[in-house]
């Protein structure tokens, strides 16, 4: 049985499209046949960030009102075996997605692919919805700051109540937190919420912390999803929530400050 | 999002705001205007002071067809003066048939359609609480029957129990008590017709008694509510409030003398 993830959040701008593009580059490159789906129709960018725009012909809402075949919309990621990459559609608008249809595509998709990621668009509106219907397992993508922290809680009551699962009364949606743009010195100075904060508030499993870094920005400008750069720290903490996804236990990391340099230390050490 | 009315500020000449009354509600089983006066003599000998500017609706539901034919209908006009000397008046019609909606406008009394057939024993509950006074036609043996129906009902009310936590945007509404065993966020709401027990953290509002229990009670584990409300007296909180130092802790909300009382447990 294939695993549907989706990826989402309530609130934009947190991270959401980052996440997916690099989780599911991270399960790829971990030997999981893997497709990841943009389900933000109308916003595409998704395709950006995987760096195959211009290889996007026919796209989701095509396969779904069966214009085009699954085989021809899905892309072949360049970089990563075993990912594929089912792109929105820039022209169209969430309507375009219905239940019957997604349901069919996702369908398709099982028959092939181990995991499927959905990329949430932001809002707790249809396409929303439509994303996280027929999720087996959640990532809740939270940046460490009030609103964020609401708009999470308030998804988390949605898919609990309006997935597929919810209504069939089958098991829950397995729900991870993922905190995003996490700035430990920002957090020291009172700037941020704090972990812990953020876990009590939203009460759900930690899967990692991504720190705030520039390399981030840098990948997506580039069309390389951050997890391919390991030498990162954003990558590097990408690379260890795919492996705690998969049932490994890591410690967490970059929940502290920045070391302090060789002489302060010594220094520091002993005042 | 919704549009907002800036009711808050001070150009604005009134404000509006939506309210729950409890109200008394004289089901009437009879259009006879003499057996309604009689019953209402005996009651008020009991206690006089008791209907002391009491506003009343008047139910038409239990009125049977064979009762409200043409020669039966109620005499509105009559029927608001004799409750008015009793002190009770008459401040809408509900429920019955078009003639009664017409004749309710007629005389200038708003008229309120029936609570739905598939509601009805929700209602009930409801209006047993909420002190329903039966005016009850001495003939007729269905009367008798329907008050019984309506005093069971009373022991019903099941306690609902919520173990998930309750997340922002999500409203719980239960009957009777609500117990719920997880957190409660900001942005949550929970109703309930009892008392609220919440054994974790109460960030979002509470609101117990709503059906017009002044005895209920809200219990949690951790006290930052945004708001609490016992039968409509409410309060708004925050951390840097008068009850900071109850902030955080166990604590037991109940209503004395018109007043919330929040003390720590």
């Amino acid at each position: 049985m294939a695993r549907i993830i989706v990826v989402t959040s309530g609130k934009g701008g947190v991270g959401k499209t980052t996440t997916s593009a690099s989780i599911a580059t991270g399960l790829a490159l971990k030997g999981h046949r893997t497709v990841v789906i943009d389900f933000d129709v109308g916003l595409r960018n998704l395709d950006l960030l995987m760096g195959c725009e211009r290889r996007v012909v026919y796209d989701f809402v095509n396969v779904i009102n069966g214009e085009a075949e699954l085989h021809q919309a899905l892309i072949r990621d360049k970089r990563t075996e075993n990912l594929s990459i089912l792109p929105a559609s820039q022209t169209r608008d969430k309507e375009a997605l219905t239940f019957e249809g997604v349901e069919k595509v996702l369908n398709l998709l099982a028959k092939d692919f181990e995991f499927i990621v959905c990329d949430s668009p932001a809002g707790i509106e249809h396409g929303a919805l439509m994303a996280l219907y027929f999720a087996d397992e959640a990532i809740i993508t939270t940046n460490p700051e009030v609103s964020s922290v609401r708009d999470s809680d308030r998804i988390l009551g949605i898919l609990q109540s309006k997935s597929r699962r919810a209504k069939e009364n089958l098991e829950p949606v397995k729900e991870h937190l993922l905190v995003t743009r996490y700035n430990p010195e920002r957090v020291t100075r009172g700037e941020m919420l704090n972990i812990t904060d953020v876990e009590e508030i939203l009460a759900i499993p930690l899967i990692g912390v991504i720190p705030e870094s520039s390399s981030v920005l840098k990948a997506s400008n580039q069309g390389v999803p951050v997890i391919c750069n390991n030498e990162t720290d954003a990558g590097q903490a990408y690379s260890d929530v795919v492996s705690r996804f998969l049932g490994e236990n890591l410690p967490h990391r970059f929940l502290e400050a920045n070391r302090k340099g060789f002489l302060q230390r010594m220094f520091g050490g002993i005042g | 999002m919704t549009l907002k009315l800036h009711t808050g500020s001070t150009t604005a000449a009134f404000k509006m705001t939506g309210s729950i009354y409890t109200l008394t509600t004289l089901e009437l089983h009879t259009t006879n205007p003499a057996d309604i006066t009689t019953q209402l003599e005996t009651m008020t000998r009991k206690a006089p002071n008791f209907f002391q500017q009491t506003p009343v609706i008047i139910a038409l539901e239990s009125l049977t067809a064979e009762l409200t034919t043409e020669q039966s209908t109620i005499d509105l006009f009559k029927l608001r003066h004799s409750l008015q000397q009793f002190g009770l008046y008459l401040i809408a019609v509900r429920g019955g048939q078009e003639k009664d909606r017409q004749a309710a406008m007629l005389a200038g009394i708003p008229w309120l359609p029936s609570p739905k057939q598939q509601d009805k024993s929700s209602h009930q509950d409801e209006k047993t609480d909420s002190n329903v006074v039966m005016i009850q036609s001495q003939t007729t043996s269905q009367a008798a029957k329907c008050q019984n129906d309506t005093v069971q009902q009373v022991t019903d009310k099941k306690t609902t129990l919520i173990e998930q936590p309750v997340r922002s945007g999500q409203q719980i509404y239960a009957e009777g008590d609500l117990v719920i065993t997880s957190p409660v966020s900001s942005g949550a709401e929970l109703l309930a017709g009892g008392n609220i027990h919440v054994y974790g953290p109460l960030r979002g509002r509470a609101l117990a008694g709503v059906n017009g229990n002044s005895e209920a009670r809200i219990f949690c584990l951790q006290f930052e509510a945004e708001l609490i409300s016992i039968n409509g007296q409410y309060k708004m909180l925050s951390a840097s409030s008068d009850t900071d130092n109850l902030w955080g802790s166990s604590v037991i909300v109940a209503l004395n003398n018109q007043s919330l009382h929040i003390k720590k447990l």
